[in-house]
């Protein structure tokens, strides 16, 4: 089982509380500021991810998404 | 954020207006997440809201019928609209500056009248929009602007006072626990009765800058640290939550 971790830019307040709450350290911050001057968060090791949604239920700005995706068959 | 919920919130008016880590936002994604967990229908819903940082939770973020009303008038408003249109489901989401100070009277004549509505109060301990004065529920000894040598008073504590004012459903819980809080409005939804939760959402800036709890994960870790879930035993000490 893998994720999808969509954080949407415009959204996000710079606030690292998903960057903390991470079990697995998915997140860093990102090297550039955004449009309105914030160091947001970056996905940085989207492949740890193993979906607990600590991040996605307490953002307080309904910015992160987690999104499940299908295994890809093997052959 | 479930991509499925956005149909519950006003994408436009996004980001929202509040601080960087407000707990108030916590309590707002934990709202959208209970409507889209339980595909509620948007068109019977009104959610009413006074004035202050916990009036713009509901108004405008949601996109469901929303009453911003005057400071403290929550309830007054609700009362109205359930009573004009009892079909309607009526959630009240306010502050605490709204509903137990100013508007404190209203909340324990609801309690008293077992008004069928879900009343959800967004304590952050402080008013926040305004600067930081301090409210009913600021905690004794905490610095606020208008208390810069400490809180003399002895705050209200909301479980107990609703409690006492005749409520069945009662329930505390943190911005911390923000899956336990969800599961609660889930049952406030789409239940008939008088519900009222206590959320502690705190306030990094107003509150926590004057009380070294600046960081929102501090916050956070300081919620967690001193909550305990009620079982039969209420601890003045601690921030006690679950049901009561």
């Amino acid at each position: 089982m893998s994720y999808e971790v969509k954080i949407r830019e415009d959204w996000c307040k710079g606030c690292y509380l998903c960057q903390n709450l991470c079990p697995k350290d998915v997140f860093d911050k990102a090297d550039e500021i955004n449009e309105k001057g914030i160091v947001i968060v970056k996905a940085a090791r989207e492949n740890d991810c193993i979906g607990c949604m600590q991040c996605a239920n307490h953002c307080p700005d309904l910015a992160i998404s987690i999104i499940e995706e299908e295994e890809k068959d093997a052959s | 954020m479930n991509p499925e919920y956005l149909k519950y919130i006003r994408k436009e008016v996004f980001p929202t207006a509040f601080c960087p880590g407000c707990g108030h936002g916590i309590l707002l994604n934990a709202f959208v997440n209970a409507l889209g967990e339980l595909n509620f229908d948007q068109d019977n819903l009104v959610v009413v809201s006074g004035i202050g940082c916990g009036g713009w939770i509901g108004s405008p973020h949601l996109n469901v019928d929303t009453l911003h009303t005057t400071h403290g008038r929550a309830i007054a408003y609700a009362t109205g609209v359930k009573k004009a249109n009892p079909d309607l489901d009526v959630v009240v989401m306010s502050g605490d500056g709204d509903l137990a100070t100013i508007g404190g009277n209203h909340l324990i004549h609801a309690a008293r009248r077992r008004l069928p509505i879900t009343v959800i109060c967004g304590n952050n301990n402080i008013y926040g929009m305004t600067g930081g004065q301090a409210s009913a529920t600021t905690p004794k000894g905490a610095n606020t602007m208008t208390t810069p040598k400490g809180n003399e008073e002895r705050p209200f504590d909301m479980v107990k006072l609703v409690k006492g004012a005749g409520a069945d459903h009662v329930y505390r819980y943190t911005a911390y626990h923000a899956v336990k809080l969800k599961e609660t409005i889930k049952k406030a939804l789409i239940s008939n009765e008088f519900y009222f939760i206590d959320v502690l959402t705190g306030c990094p800036v107003q509150y926590g800058r004057r009380n070294n709890l600046r960081d929102p994960m501090k916050m956070l870790n300081w919620m967690k640290d001193n909550s305990e879930f009620y079982k039969n035993e209420y601890k003045e000490d601690k921030i006690m939550i679950g049901e009561f």
